[in-house]
């Protein structure tokens, strides 16, 4: 019997052998810039950047320098503005539309868990609203050029949250499902949105590869958590958003400051009196009716628009939704203001 | 690393195998019918980085003048994709060390293993290495176990859909992962030849400071004996 057995694992692993052989089986280093996931603009000088607060951030912008500025924040935390780049369809209508990664995320430099964890409490205020400031004060070239704040879901709760911290600093704000203001409200979306069921496919895609990658360096991390973004069924139909790189490090320590401190992203804009424009989507089975209310409750002046047949992402990503609605609102909004 | 490198660590791995033999049975009651050579199968339920059914072979004899096991488990994750994702684990367990009802094992095992999402496709090899102690009465048993799951090398396919976002190079990447993991199993026989167990822990990447998404590890089985002669 043992024979037998010894015999079959012989002739299998000759197999695999020969077909290590045969396809060449060249190995390469999982942290060697560019193979996993591409490289950051400290990396490769070719991308856009400006250093901006102590971080070099990929970065450009659309649109006649002294136009309206109209800053883009993406998603995530540790998300980028890819998926976003049909906000540049805003420059041909009069406005500078400003993109950047945010610090630790897509193709913004990284940095180690300990430089946002030794902020405390004044992580997102020092890391995130700083940040933000120093981009506005980067490209804005006038002392009076208007400043519109478009956010969407991560993005959306920054947004909320520096626009309460700098009212007389923004003309318009714009969110896009922001998934609560409150920690509570966040903890409860997040929750949501990602209760994935027992015996699913989704669930066994992000936990089975644990047992294949395990965390080391920013790029491994960074391709991990790129590859268990694919689908949602939760949040919409829509496949992955497009993006170039995820910032793991910078995803995992916001989240982490966030529970611990119970950030509130809704404080102090309650004092706002400008009309904020308020997206949420049809589709994505977290964000009702009543949550959109929930949420937006949040902001003393407000339209809510929900954008039909599409996901939490679909708002920007589809096409259809993006040409026949979400542009002519933000168009008319941005010129209202 | 280059073609004659890896070639070189899938032999290794290759003559590893040859010599443990190959075998399975992660749960044994070490005490219980010792004097016949056996054929055990068993089938277990529970989460093992996801939620998993696995199907066990083993064949029980006699090496070194120690109790021995080896065999195969094939385990598989649920899902609507079937077949998509997988895992066999080939390799053996002996007894080390024992007095009375008390018992060490040590357990070799190579791992094979299939993922696939939207956007990638993995094969690794790799190896599972654990010692278990405890105490086994003939009827009964309880012990502890403490692991360590190591991803030795990995072939990464990608999709489209993902050269759409980037082209990450596809290929074969060395030391790719690792878990340990620590736990404790129990079982009880029903009859002679049935054999109930529980097992369950806690695992930890190999860094030590981080935890896999499913960081607990829980599995309900049973086994079944057969005689396959006396010794």
């Amino acid at each position: 019997m043992q024979k037998k057995m010894c015999c079959l694992s012989g002739r299998i692993l000759l197999i695999l052998l020969a077909a290590a052989v045969f396809t060449g089986c060249k190995t390469y280093p999982l942290d060697e810039d560019g193979n996993l996931v591409p490289e950051t603009v400290d990396e490769d000088p070719s991308l856009p950047s400006a250093l901006i607060h102590g971080a070099l951030l990929h970065t450009e912008a659309f649109g006649a320098v002294d136009s309206p500025l109209v800053v883009a924040l993406h998603g995530g935390p540790g998300a980028d503005y890819r998926y976003l780049l049909p906000f540049k369809d805003l420059a041909d209508h009069g406005f500078r539309v400003v993109f950047y990664d945010q610090r630790g995320a897509g193709l913004s430099q990284r940095f180690n868990r300990d430089t946002y964890i030794r902020e405390g409490r004044e992580a997102v205020n020092h890391l995130v609203y700083d940040e933000l400031k120093a981009v506005i004060d980067h490209y804005r070239v006038k002392p009076n050029q208007k400043v519109f704040l478009l956010g969407h879901s991560w993005g959306g709760m920054l947004a909320t949250g520096f626009t309460g911290r700098y009212p007389n600093l923004v003309n318009g704000l714009v969110v896009m499902e922001p998934g609560g203001l409150t920690w509570a409200d966040v903890e409860t979306y997040i929750k949501e949105s990602r209760s994935f069921k027992f015996f699913s496919e989704t669930l066994n895609d992000v936990t089975a590869l644990d047992q294949f990658l395990t965390a080391k360096d920013h790029e491994l991390m960074d391709y991990k958590m790129g590859l268990t973004a694919t689908r949602n069924d939760n949040t919409g139909p829509e496949y992955v958003a497009p993006f170039w790189r995820n910032g793991a490090v910078v995803f995992n320590a916001l989240i982490d400051m966030g529970e611990k401190y119970k950030i509130d992203f809704s404080e102090g804009i309650g004092n706002y009196r400008q009309p904020v424009l308020f997206f949420y989507s049809e589709l994505n089975k977290v964000y009702t009716d009543s949550w959109a209310q929930r949420i937006s409750s949040a902001f003393p002046i407000k339209e809510l628009t929900k954008v039909p047949g599409v996901g939490h992402d679909g708002i920007v990503t589809n096409a259809n939704a993006w040409t026949t609605v979400t542009l002519p609102k933000l168009i008319t909004y941005f010129k209202s203001r | 690393m280059q073609t004659t490198s890896c070639i070189r660590y899938i032999t290794v791995i290759s003559i590893f195998l040859l010599t443990t033999h190959a075998m399975h049975a992660q749960v044994n009651n070490w005490s219980a019918d010792n004097k016949e050579k056996q054929h055990i199968v068993g089938t277990a339920f529970g989460a093992d980085f996801g939620v998993v059914s696995s199907f066990v072979y083993g064949y029980k004899t006699r090496m070194l003048k120690r109790p021995v096991i080896t065999g195969i488990e094939f385990s598989f994750p649920y899902g609507e994709k079937k077949m998509d994702d997988w895992k066999v684990k080939t390799g053996g367990q002996i007894r080390v060390i024992g007095t009375g009802p008390w018992a060490l094992s040590a357990r070799v095992q190579f791992v094979t293993r299939r993922y696939q999402n939207d956007l990638v496709r993995m094969i690794g090899f790799g190896s599972d290495l654990a010692l278990t102690g405890g105490y086994y009465k003939r009827r009964w048993f309880a012990a502890a176990e403490a692991g360590f799951d190591k991803a030795i090398v990995t072939q990464l396919g990608h999709t489209e859909k993902m050269r759409e976002n980037y082209a990450a190079r596809d290929g074969w990447y060395m030391a790719t992962g690792g878990n340990f993991y620590y736990g404790v199993q129990a079982g009880f026989h029903a009859g002679r030849r049935w054999l109930f167990y529980l097992r369950g822990g806690k695992m930890m990447e190999q860094d030590l400071k981080h935890s896999p998404t499913l960081p607990l590890y829980v599995q309900i089985g049973i086994n079944r004996t057969f005689h396959a002669g006396r010794r």
